[in-house]
């Protein structure tokens, strides 16, 4: 068994990107940009040669759309600087998860899914580690339900 | 002279007529608030009802951005003074995302929320009761009802599934915070639609001023809307009958006497 992880993202206008980076503002965060991913870490095994893998992610209609969709392979096992991964506490409540398996086909034995958010600063440079908890603590994550993963380089700051 | 109620409106929300409407037949005198309404406007209200929808597209999670719009500053600032307050649907997601209901810590900081459904995270449509758990002086938009007041209501949500740490579950519990739960039409318990802890449909706050209710009364608030055939078939034909209020209404009557 081994992760292998995909990133789908808009290349659209994304709107809830934008709205969160208004929102954030307003809250008196310094920033200049927000960018969205979905991470969907699948769980698989040897009958899933990972040159295929993306191929049979972006077959699941429900998650992916060609004509509005950018996907590429996830290689990090987290977070980077900049970013947080928001998902829910409870995995054992896949949002749709088993409907994902049946599309992705055999070989899969489980399926995660964490929202991802790159936040970037006036400049556009990467947001410092202080500046994204702070993020996840005031709109990203509700605590009741969700977990902000957020990078190496923050976890003193947890 | 009646109560002023602003029924609040962000961008998405959809049940604000019928809302409106519920609350004029109940005897308040309510009124439209758009969302760029500046703040000495709002602030003139008595009491405030947050309507269904899905404000803001759900955007991050259902109710987030609403819960941090400018106008939630007042309708907090009114909460804490003890204004009456209710949210339906969307509008209780936004309460829990301000943290007014449960309200057991700092506004903004949720300690509970109206999670996507369970199992599979599905839309839910139906036509379902609740009961009130709580004594009805616990809350004050409940304290003019009977104990164990049955309300017919429609479940129309994707994020009703009430979810906190384990602690604040058992705050919530210990505190007598869930006001209604999921039953069928003589009281008795039944699954929730939506996989919420306690079957749990409204909590209210530990003040009792806000109610937070995910099923839509309002949706089953004149015969008209009722979904039971006969009740309907008997009303066709006579427009007294066919637009008498049906048992949503309870909520807002009861809604209407908290003032």
């Amino acid at each position: 068994m081994r992760t292998l992880a995909a990133e789908i993202s808009l290349k659209i206008p994304d709107n809830t990107a934008d709205t969160a980076l208004a929102t954030l503002v307003r809250l008196g965060i310094a920033l200049g940009a927000v960018r969205r991913a979905d991470v969907w870490q699948f769980t698989v095994d040897e009958r899933v040669p990972a040159d295929e893998f993306l191929e049979r992610v972006a077959r699941i209609e429900t998650i992916f759309n060609v004509n509005k969709h950018a996907i590429a392979l996830v290689e990090a096992e987290g977070p980077g600087t900049g970013e947080v991964w928001i998902g829910e506490i409870d995995e054992s409540i896949p949002a749709d998860g088993g409907e994902l398996m049946r599309q992705f086909g055999e070989g899969v034995t489980s399926v995660r899914h964490r929202t991802a958010w790159r936040l970037l600063d006036r400049g556009q440079q990467r947001a410092p580690a202080a500046v994204v908890r702070r993020a996840a603590q005031a709109l990203l994550c509700n605590p009741a339900f969700q977990k902000a993963t957020l990078p190496a380089d923050a976890k003193g700051l947890e | 002279m009646s109560a002023r109620v602003g029924v609040v409106m962000f961008p998405g929300t959809n049940s604000e007529d019928e809302t409106l409407r519920a609350c004029l037949d109940a005897g308040l005198d309510a009124a439209l608030v758009h969302w760029s309404a500046p703040p000495p406007v709002v602030r003139a209200y008595d009491g405030y009802v947050l309507s269904g929808g899905f404000s803001y597209e759900d955007r991050i999670r259902a109710g987030a951005i609403a819960a941090h719009h400018p106008l939630m500053d007042v309708v907090i600032e009114g909460a804490q003074a003890g204004k009456p307050v209710l949210g339906i649907c969307n509008g209780a997601q936004i309460l829990l995302e301000t943290g007014l209901v449960p309200g057991t810590a700092p506004v903004r900081r949720p300690t509970a929320a109206f999670a996507p459904n369970a199992p599979g995270g599905h839309f839910v449509c139906r036509h379902v009761h609740v009961r009130l758990t709580i004594e009805p002086s616990r809350c004050r938009i409940t304290a003019s009802m009977a104990r164990d007041t049955v309300l017919p209501a429609w479940a129309a949500h994707g994020e009703g599934r009430l979810v906190a740490q384990d602690a604040d579950l058992e705050t919530i519990r210990a505190g007598a915070h869930v006001a209604f739960v999921y039953s069928d039409e003589h009281g008795n318990p039944v699954a929730p639609p939506n996989g919420s802890a306690f079957g749990a449909a409204a909590l209210t706050n530990v003040t009792g001023n806000v109610l937070a209710i995910m099923p839509h009364c309002e949706r089953d608030a004149w015969t008209f809307q009722r979904r039971d055939g006969a009740e309907r078939a008997a009303a066709r034909g006579h427009a007294g009958k066919i637009l008498a209020p049906s048992g949503g209404m309870a909520l807002f009557r009861s809604f209407a006497k908290a003032f």
